[in-house]
């Protein structure tokens, strides 16, 4: 199995354990083209489920966070993003048990973890082709 | 075969598009749950679905409560799609109606082989479907020569509605899958065929008397 590479233009440290290329490009079939397609949906709609948590959070909405943390734990575990699925899996449980008090610092690791995975993808979307499939199994 | 896929995550939803109609699957998306539920109603609506957990309207376990409470003739075959760790979100979506779940991300090898078991049931449902309206044709046949039938005391013949009077074998013709052939009883051949065939000797061999 070849060692996982990361864009060249990031830090490691910022897309260690951020995403799971082997997994994302096993799951679009090795296709270039697509996984540019769903990265490009994903990096318009995550600030969007963020701002909706956040605004749950403002507001005492559980149900809001829950459901906005659901999602975006949906959509991040697509590309094997296990730093923002953990904090947005944190958020929902909190949603989920309707007591938002210690909702503080799990929002702000989910901020943290979508930053870093905004940037990570998107520079995944970014890497040139060299053909439109890759082996995702090369 | 006709899916419909049933996410509001359109990243998820795409993918699974892309994916399903790859493998040959004709694919119905909507983006909430009212919309899934409608499409599955429909009496052209598909018989497989991918029904996201969390959605916008009524959630995946409402739209198998519903299609489940309506009954009908085609049983679809529902799959609710959940995030990992949401074990509880199964066990309540199961006991709503759902057949089978399946964890995001999806694993394409897992997806396919679960599809595939929905298949199979729904062509084991369908064949039964099949044998239970034969059997159910059968049984109405069989239904039509049970109860009183009025027939005559000397000739036998059957009444059949009004003041209509048939032979019993045309009546049963008419109203079975039988069909007669003709022939003579051993009694009959004695106490009517030998007398008769006695007379017709004897008056053959009186008229040939001078």
């Amino acid at each position: 199995v070849e060692e996982r590479r990361v864009p060249s233009s990031l830090p490691v440290h910022l897309a260690e354990g951020c995403v799971d290329r082997q997994a994302i490009l096993g799951r679009v079939g090795g296709d270039r083209a697509f996984l540019r397609e769903l990265v490009g949906m994903f990096l318009e709609d995550l600030p969007g489920w963020v701002a909706r948590i956040r605004a749950g959070l403002g507001a005492g909405d559980a149900e809001e966070v829950r459901t906005a943390a659901h999602t975006l734990r949906g959509s991040a575990s697509l590309f094997g993003a296990g730093a923002a699925c953990d904090a947005a899996g944190r958020l929902e449980a909190l949603g989920r048990s309707t007591d938002l008090s210690e909702a503080g610092p799990a929002l702000v690791a989910l901020e943290e973890a979508a930053e870093r995975l905004a940037a990570t993808l998107a520079g995944l979307a970014s890497e040139t082709d060299g053909g439109t499939r890759e082996d995702p199994d090369r | 075969v006709k899916i419909l896929i049933a996410e509001d995550d359109r990243v998820s939803r795409r993918m699974l598009e892309t994916v399903l109609v790859e493998w040959g699957y004709e694919v119905v998306s909507v983006s909430d749950g009212l919309a899934a539920w409608q499409a599955l109603v429909r009496p052209d609506g598909p018989e497989l679905a991918l029904l996201d957990w969390v959605m916008p309207g009524i959630d995946g376990s409402e739209v198998c409560r519903r299609v489940r409470a309506g009954g009908g003739e085609r049983p679809a075959y529902l799959i609710l799609l959940t995030v990992k760790g949401s074990r509880e979100d199964v066990v309540e979506g199961l006991r709503a109606g759902a057949d089978d779940y399946i964890t995001k991300p999806f694993d394409l090898g897992e997806l396919e082989a679960r599809l595939q078991v929905g298949r199979r049931v729904l062509a084991l449902q369908r064949n039964l479907a099949l044998r239970v309206a034969e059997l159910e044709e059968a049984l109405g046949d069989v239904k039509r020569l049970r109860g009183l039938l009025p027939i005559c005391m000397y000739c036998k013949k059957i009444r059949d509605g009004g003041s209509y009077w048939e032979q019993v074998e045309a009546y049963l013709a008419a109203h079975s899958e039988a069909t007669f052939t003709h022939g003579i009883c051993p009694d009959c051949y004695d106490t009517i065929v030998r007398p008769e065939l006695a007379a017709h000797q004897a008056a053959s061999s009186g008229a040939s008397e001078p």
